[in-house]
């Protein structure tokens, strides 16, 4: 597999503020790749710099192994986007908004081929309806539409999954994994929400206030074996110090207020509440965090 | 004694032969121009007035006895001087009420007797007129009229084709106008820079010609074309 | 670039606001029109007779032709056109990042430079159009109500009267004279655009330019005849009207002829100057900008 996005060091500033700092990785051929963040982590800034919306202070990209900076429109022909909301011009029909944008990507308009890509997201019975009437549903899925209309061969979707109902959701799911797995579309998926791409990712990046945190496969990032333990406890230091002389002092993966957060494999956890019950210090809870989201939550909350 | 005695007779009797020829000779000019009952004439009308950029427009003129006078514009329009109303001598003598005549002798170079009428009526807005009359063939060369309102203005006529009616070829209408200016926030001008050397907005004279071309004398004219 | 063109103009002419102008210039004209038809005697008469009234006869009513009516409407309305103009071209670009698809056309394989350029040229199609509209409604309505006569121009220090068969080319020159000073216009309010993300501000700060301007244009003071005025767009604006300020020679006037021809065509440098200094601000602009709407 060759890499279609590889950043390099990427940093853009506005005015004092870092919102993306020393940023690289790589997005391989016809993979899912999730990337994840808080608001305001940063996402949205370096989607708009593949998308050469804002010029980067620093860093390099390439896409599909050219220099988006020297052969933007080669690039961006073959490039599908929904950045952010699904802001579209509301005065014009669904169909009238998806033809407006496959002339600007090129695509010869066919009234057929435009219905099949309505249809693809539901939105064939309304084609004919303004975007005024729609719900932000409608409109995210109409702004997919307009981002596959040219079937493109890296699609970049900043929250696909905002203001959609639960089925709706479902369906992006099903849609996205259809164009990675049947049609071998490279897709470059952004959420706050890691459940939402958990699902569906074969790679993920977190990135907490412009820094990448961490980037691999779901499956080590995800691996059963690997897992996070909380330890609730108002003696964190008296904790650290019963632990000192053992294994689990370097387990110690983080410090919160109240918290203790631990990693460790999932067979080591008994040898561990063992050692912990003799300290015989007040622990409140032990809880083994195994999702994503736990581990998203981990690494970003503060 | 003798000799001076002479001489004053003479004077005597010039003068006396001067104020009576004065007289024949308005009545005689009169007369010619009674002539015509009626015109209807064609012409071009000249505007010369540094104030005024107009064409030369095609004119139409008509006159029916006593006093009836029309311009009509067959194309476009001008502005025609309210003084020139009068500019017809036919109307102007049968407009011009009861007058004083005083006898202004010979113009120098031109040779035509100058002869000055006023008004006996104190309220007439005429105040003077001195005609300019060739003797031989008892026409007017030339009027200047002072008025009240409208100050003094000139007409004169040049004849040609149309000599045996008293009637002119060309008439010349010289006067004097008001200084002109409108503020500029009301025209909102472009600029151009060259107009305000040519026109300083103080009052100044104008001229306005008519060429005549044709005339159809005496077929009778409807009244209705002098009503507006 | 023609694609995108037809795309631009869709998008313009599908939108109701693009409506506003014209129906707002449709219901103007008609009222002056209507005002005229019957009270055009008195202004007229108020018009002439403070200045010619009491030394000529005016022909009133020859003078309230169609042309004249015309003359009228563009003196009034080209000081108003431009701020109906600058409604759609203030919203070209900031109108588009304020709805959040500016995003959406920066993002496509379309050069930024050639993305402003098509929608300047948008712009400059309406402008056209809206200023034909006007001529429409202006000479061709004022010409069925009110019929044809030479047309008279009133200047500061001069009448000019120009035979009805010399006025039409003066007003197809005007015309194209005007569509060049508003899309001067344009110009302005389509920089302004690209510096803002919400198409209000575009809008007033291209109105405020024209008054301010329109303002000194106007303002008799030499100080600023000399220093200021001869590089004001508003001045040069008013350029159209060259075209009807004619020749005279030993009292009548030169058919087809221009009083100052060279300074027209000097307007007509200095309003293209401003046009492409605009242009220029507003791709340099926009060439660098971040897309953050």
């Amino acid at each position: 597999m060759s890499a279609i996005i590889k950043v390099e060091n990427l940093t853009k500033s506005f005015s004092d503020i870092k919102a993306v700092q020393n940023l690289s990785f790589t997005v391989e051929q016809g993979s899912v790749y999730g990337f994840i963040g808080q608001n305001g982590a940063g996402k949205s800034t370096t989607i708009r710099m593949l998308l050469t919306l804002v010029s980067p202070d620093v860093g390099e990209i390439e896409i599909f192994g050219l220099s988006l900076s020297k052969n933007r429109n080669t690039i961006l022909r073959k490039i599908g986007a929904l950045i952010e909301r699904p802001d579209l011009y509301n005065y014009l029909t669904a169909f009238e908004n998806l033809k407006l944008f496959a002339a600007l990507s090129g695509v010869k308009i066919n009234k057929n081929y435009l219905m099949n890509q309505l249809q693809q997201v539901g939105l064939d019975t309304r084609a004919d309806s303004k975007v005024k009437t729609f719900s932000q549903g409608m409109k995210q899925r109409l702004g997919i539409a307009i981002a596959l209309v040219h079937n493109p061969e890296l699609i970049i979707l900043d929250e696909p999954m905002n203001g959609l109902d639960p089925q709706g959701i479902a369906d992006i799911r099903q849609l996205i994994l259809n164009l990675s797995r049947q049609q071998g579309k490279t897709i470059f998926v952004s959420s706050h929400l890691l459940s939402e791409v958990e699902q569906i990712a074969d790679s993920l990046l977190i990135i907490h206030k412009g820094e990448k945190v961490i980037e691999g496969t779901v499956q080590d990032l995800l691996n059963p074996e690997e897992s996070m333990v909380e330890v609730e406890t108002k003696m964190q230091d008296e904790l650290i110090k019963g632990l000192t002389d053992s294994q689990w002092v370097s387990r110690l993966y983080k410090r919160e207020d109240g918290k203790l957060i631990f990693r460790m494999k999932k067979n080591e956890m008994p040898a561990f509440i063992s050692a912990l019950g003799n300290l015989q210090l007040q622990v409140f809870s032990v809880r083994r965090k195994n999702s994503l989201e736990d581990y998203f939550l981990s690494l970003t909350t503060q | 004694m003798k000799r001076a005695s002479w001489i004053l007779f003479l004077l005597l009797f010039s003068r006396c032969a001067y104020t009576q020829s004065a007289e024949g000779l308005l009545q005689q000019v009169r007369q010619k121009l009674e002539l015509v009952n009626d015109y209807e004439a064609k012409g071009k009308l000249r505007t010369n007035l540094l104030f005024i950029k107009a064409p030369i427009v095609s004119v139409q003129i008509f006159y029916k006895k006593p006093n009836k006078f029309k311009i009509i514009n067959e194309n476009g329009f001008s502005f025609i001087p309210k003084s020139m109303a009068n500019l017809n001598l036919n109307k102007f003598f049968s407009s011009v009420g009861d007058y004083e005549l005083l006898d202004g002798g010979i113009e120098v170079g031109t040779n035509l007797r100058v002869i000055k009428l006023l008004p006996i009526d104190e309220n007439s807005e005429w105040v003077l007129s001195v005609l300019f009359i060739n003797e031989k063939n008892k026409l007017v060369y030339k009027i200047r009229n002072t008025t009240r309102e409208s100050g003094t203005y000139e007409l004169q006529l040049t004849y040609g084709n149309f000599i045996e009616f008293g009637l002119p070829d060309k008439i010349a209408f010289s006067f004097n106008t008001k200084a002109y200016k409108l503020p500029k926030g009301m025209t909102l001008d472009y600029d151009i820079g060259n107009d305000k050397v040519k026109n300083s907005g103080v009052p100044k004279k104008g001229n306005v010609e008519i060429l005549f071309s044709t005339y159809k004398i005496n077929k009778g004219i409807a009244d209705a074309v002098f009503e507006n | 670039m023609l694609q995108l063109l037809r795309v631009e103009l869709f998008k313009i002419f599908c939108r109701p606001r693009t409506y506003i102008a014209f129906a707002v210039i449709t219901v103007i004209i008609i009222l002056i029109q209507v005002a005229l038809k019957y009270g055009g005697r008195e202004y007229v008469n108020l018009l002439m007779s403070s200045s010619l009234g009491e030394t000529f006869e005016v022909p009133i009513s020859q003078i309230l032709n169609g042309y004249y009516i015309c003359f009228l409407i563009f003196n009034l309305l080209l000081i108003h056109v431009p701020i109906l103009v600058a409604l759609v071209a203030g919203d070209m670009i900031a109108g588009e990042a304020n709805m959040g698809t500016l995003r959406l056309l920066a993002s496509k394989p379309i050069g930024r430079t050639q993305l402003l350029m098509v929608k300047f040229i948008a712009t400059c199609v309406y402008t056209f159009l809206l200023l034909i509209w006007v001529v429409i409604l202006a000479l061709f309505v004022s010409v069925i109500m009110f019929g044809t006569d030479s047309l008279v121009v009133a200047r500061e220090l001069e009448f000019n009267i120009i035979a009805a068969n010399d006025v039409l080319w003066r007003f197809a020159a005007a015309f194209c004279f005007a569509a060049v000073g508003l899309i001067c216009v344009a110009a302005l309010a389509f920089m302004f655009s690209t510096f803002a993300d919400n198409s209000i501000g575009p809008i007033v700060a291209t109105v405020c330019v024209i008054i301010v301007l329109t303002i000194l244009t106007q303002l008799q003071i030499p100080f600023y005849d000399d220093t200021i005025k001869p590089f004001l767009f508003t001045t040069h604006m008013l350029g159209w009207k060259g075209f009807f300020y004619v020749e005279g020679q030993n009292g009548e006037t030169i058919k087809g002829s221009i009083d100052n021809i060279s300074a027209i065509w000097k307007s007509v440098a200095v309003l293209f100057g401003y046009i492409g200094l605009f242009l220029f601000i507003s791709i340099k602009h926009f060439k660098k900008k971040n897309i953050l709407s």
